[in-house]
């Protein structure tokens, strides 16, 4: 019966999607890693639920008391895409192009179908330019984008990256980390709703309460037309708890990060990947407020201290492990370059769903779809940005 | 034969009176979805609800109170989370679940 519960919520909260029974040895060496790492914490082993769908969300859930991981491929994938978009500024078309098609994904996973079509359509157009000679949505790799043996193969002796220079070695690298942060987040999250981290809580609550404070007070001199309505909310007791409880399992999720890579990977690749990792999110983040038409100021100021409080964190990683890094100080050249690449596609895709020669030129060509069928609405949306999906099932492309 | 639905439900946070009510339902089985994800910046909690067709009729009274009191639900289906502000919205969506229905037709 609480499989079947768990079946129900991830099929329920999950389309298109597919399950993958079969852990393959990248994502068995990630999750070894994890349990190894709460073994020595706590007694928690959950078992491990991979998926690959359109929600692209990692999450720990308990369902009658049964504690399960649900870890969504497709998060890996975009964070891939992302760091290689990243890693090459030149590139501005890729940037808006995949950025057309992480609009069109938050608006299809709000159920705006109509409302995702000239995004859809846009992606569908950038990338036949992009990609001229070959068909295929490049954007879409396979789902065995990180192959185990290429890291075996190409070990370096020399651990040390260039982050401007990255090779798709490295970018795999930074890709592993990354998921690797990501679930540890969730599981820190989770071991501090069942108070497990207790003192871990007390002994860092403070620090996190002064930087908080301290990064809020910078942003709201630094913005002076902050409305007051904006203001109440970030104010609220709410929004500081919940945001005090992210800043801890950012804390908690980048030890237990460096306790699993460190064997592997540089302090300095990992911090690289953190780093990466926490802009993708934001930028994520900004879209999904973009596509249901917030305001995004919670988000900004959630993100921005969030932001600063991550940057000291890693900081404080490199002195530990006595590296001297130029990656982290605020102005890093690394969220200059991200503000370049992602950041400022903002009012591109804000413009994007006010179109209206796009707007009609979609719908001339697939509005028919959109009048009463929910289901061919959504495949014409899938399948323009990339998604071979058919009776709410991904066709996995090797 | 009676048919028995599995239903993702979001409830708003602050009011979970809701839940006690909708446990008293007979044939109607409740487990609240702890997750890390919900939990974190979403004003709503997750409820997996697994009950019969009358059961499910006999939730659509609950709810009618609930509605009244300006709250929403959501209905979590096939990736999108589908707002219900009244007991319409509620039955109409269900009757687009129902595993007897054979088409899959709906508003895009």
């Amino acid at each position: 019966m609480k499989k079947e519960k768990l079946n129900t919520y991830i099929s329920d909260t999950r389309f298109p999607f597919c399950t993958d029974d079969s852990m393959d040895e990248y994502y068995n060496n990630i999750f070894s890693s994890i349990k190894n790492i709460l073994s020595n914490f706590s007694n928690i082993t959950p078992p491990v639920y991979l998926v690959y769908s359109l929600y692209r969300q990692s999450e720990i859930i308990s369902i009658d008391n049964e504690l399960s991981i649900i870890y969504d491929r497709y998060l890996g994938e975009t964070l891939h895409q992302m760091t290689k978009i990243f890693m090459s500024p030149q590139e501005e078309l890729k940037a808006t192009a995949f950025s057309c098609k992480l609009l069109t994904e938050a608006l299809r996973r709000n159920g705006m179908l109509k409302k995702a079509l000239p995004s859809a359509y846009l992606t569908q157009r950038l990338l036949k330019e992009i990609y001229a000679d070959d068909s295929k949505n490049k954007f879409h790799i396979s789902l065995k984008y990180f192959e185990i043996d290429d890291l075996r193969k190409h070990k370096r002796k020399n651990n040390e990256i260039n982050i401007f220079e990255c090779d798709l070695l490295t970018i795999r690298q930074i890709t592993a980390i990354s998921e690797v942060f990501v679930i540890f987040h969730e599981i820190s999250h989770f071991l501090f709703k069942k108070n497990m981290i207790n003192d871990f809580i007390k002994q860092n609550l403070d620090e996190c309460e002064q930087s908080l404070n301290h990064s809020s007070t910078m942003i709201q001199h630094l913005i002076s037309n902050v409305q007051k309505s904006t203001k109440k909310v970030f104010e609220s007791d709410d929004f500081r708890v919940n945001l005090l409880e992210e800043m801890l399992c950012d804390k908690l999720a980048i030890e237990f990060t460096f306790a699993s890579a460190r064997n592997n990977y540089t302090a300095d690749n990992i911090v690289l990947s953190i780093l990466l990792c926490s802009l993708h999110l934001r930028w994520l983040k900004q879209i999904d407020s973009i596509a249901n038409c917030d305001d995004g100021s919670n988000q900004f100021y959630d993100s921005t201290i969030r932001g600063y409080w991550l940057r000291d964190l890693l900081s404080h990683e490199l002195e530990k492990n006595k590296m001297i890094s130029h990656l982290i100080y605020k102005s890093s050249p690394i969220v200059e370059q991200y503000q370049y690449v992602f950041l400022s596609r903002s009012s591109t895709i804000l413009k994007i769903l006010n179109n209206k020669e796009l707007i009609d030129e979609s719908n001339l060509m697939f509005g028919e779809y959109f009048n009463s069928d929910m289901i061919s609405a959504s495949v014409i949306i899938d399948s323009l940005i990339g998604w071979n999906t058919y009776d709410g099932n991904i066709s996995k492309s090797k | 034969m009676t048919e028995t639905l599995n239903l993702t439900m979001l409830v708003e946070k602050d009011n979970f009176e809701i839940l006690t009510q909708i446990k008293q339902i007979h044939d109607l089985e409740i487990s609240v979805v702890e997750s890390s994800r919900f939990d974190g910046d979403i004003a709503f909690i997750p409820i997996i609800i697994t009950a019969s067709t009358i059961a499910i009729k006999q939730l659509s009274v609950i709810l009618q109170v609930y509605f009244k009191s300006k709250k929403q639900i959501k209905i979590v289906s096939k990736g999108m989370q589908i707002t219900c502000n009244s007991v319409d919205e509620f039955e109409k969506i269900i009757t687009l679940l129902s595993p007897n229905k054979k088409d899959e037709k709906g508003e895009a």
